[in-house]
């Protein structure tokens, strides 16, 4: 088994958690590429954990300057993984490692490519979803594909709770990554993509966020599962609906199957339960936020209200 | 002042972590977060399972860093909120 020479590049709680795999590992972890701590947040970030690990930290912003190849270069890279990073990596960089530079992409690739790739597979009521180790070329997730591991997506499921399967299941790819990089750099598959298949988003967030109550409950309730992300927030925000013209963030709804006659953006009381219509089915409003606080919508809505409404999308 | 109910809060939550995070913690004042023991995702996974334990709801507000950064903080912050809800029956 080879000893491997690992340059990381990464962020976010699955770049900690390979941090962590590597530091402990028996490959030798050059250095970790990071964005340079913030204060706040959650909890540390990968540059403040690799700092505490006593690693050799670099900013990731350094990754688009080809003058940082030769680093690479001269302490004798023989692996870059990139995980949550979202720097364009320079292609002398790219091709300086001496096996190859590969990125942890959580989605099925060719599908999803580009930015908040779970969001937009959740807010187009995908049922099956995954995440990807690929090696990287100067296309923005185009390099041929490594490892993949596909799941199921769950009705119940939101934003959160699909990242995190992507990135326990990319953790394991990337353990899968370096055990046949160590057998031999001929041992890792790559398997070019049929990019015909390919689709790429961007960071537009779709509608602008402005839900609209005029479409089937389905396409309503996907829109706000694909933006939560509580106790985070989503790149996306929350989408947001307007009453009395005072604007609301939905921030959790559930579907009912209850078949609805009542206007879009009616709201009624069933049980426990503030109710919105929607284009077909009652929709259960969970979790709304209103300047940034989140409140029970018991104590700002009532029933006989009514959502502002907006035309569905074509 | 350790008391019986502290320990045995910090012992649920060990417990807890090792079950359903599958993170062993050497001892109760270990730094989780400085080391990245508990990531941004892992804390989020085990506020969950602290509310559905702990009867209690954790909110946005209350996700201040230093109230997890270790076994024995989160025991205390979770021995307060059971105080004043003791304190205040009716909320």
């Amino acid at each position: 088994m080879l000893n491997l020479r690992v340059l990381l590049i990464g962020e976010e709680a699955a770049g900690v958690q390979t941090l962590r795999m590597l530091a402990g590992g028996p490959h030798t972890l050059v250095g970790v590429m990071a964005s340079p701590a913030k204060a706040g947040g959650l909890s540390p970030s990968v540059w403040t954990v690799a700092r505490a690990l006593g690693q050799t930290t670099w900013p990731a912003e350094l990754v688009k300057d080809a003058g940082f190849a030769a680093r690479v270069k001269s302490n004798a890279v023989d692996l870059i993984l990139n995980v949550h990073s979202l720097y364009l990596i320079d292609g002398e960089i790219l091709r300086a490692p001496t096996i190859g530079s590969f990125n942890l992409h959580p989605a099925p690739l060719p599908r999803y490519a580009g930015l908040n790739s779970v969001s937009w597979a959740i807010y187009h009521g995908e049922t099956v979803y995954g995440v990807t180790i690929h090696e990287m070329v100067p296309g923005i997730d185009a390099g041929p594909i490594a490892y993949q591991t596909l799941f199921p997506i769950e009705p119940s499921d939101n934003g959160f709770n699909v990242s995190a399967k992507c990135i326990h299941e990319g953790f394991e790819l990337c353990r899968r990554l370096l055990a046949d990089a160590s057998c031999s750099p001929h041992a890792i598959p790559r398997m070019p993509q049929d990019l015909t298949q390919r689709s790429y988003f961007g960071r537009a967030v779709p509608a602008g966020g402005l839900l609209s109550w005029s479409a089937p409950a389905r396409s309503v309730v996907n829109f706000v599962r694909a933006c939560d992300f509580y106790p985070f927030t989503s790149a996306w925000g929350n989408p947001w609906t307007s009453m009395a013209g005072r604007k609301l963030a939905v921030c959790s709804a559930s579907l009912t199957g209850e078949s609805c006659l009542a206007p879009p953006g009616t709201v009624r009381r069933s049980g426990n339960d503030l109710q919105v219509a929607t284009a077909d089915e009652w929709v259960v409003l969970r979790r709304i936020s209103i300047d940034g606080r989140f409140l029970d919508p018991a104590y700002v809505i009532k029933s006989g209200d009514r959502f502002g409404v907006v035309p569905a999308a074509a | 002042m350790i008391t019986n109910s502290m320990k045995a809060t910090e012992e649920s939550i060990i417990a807890l972590l090792l079950k359903e995070v599958n993170v062993e913690v050497p001892s109760p004042e270990t730094d989780l977060l400085e080391t990245g023991v508990l990531d941004s995702l892992k804390l989020a996974e085990l506020l969950s399972h602290l509310e559905s334990r702990f009867g209690t709801r954790i909110s946005v507000e209350d996700l201040e860093v230093d109230n997890f950064r270790s076994i024995s903080r989160m025991a205390a912050f979770l021995q307060r909120r059971a105080t004043a809800r003791s304190a205040s029956p009716g909320e």
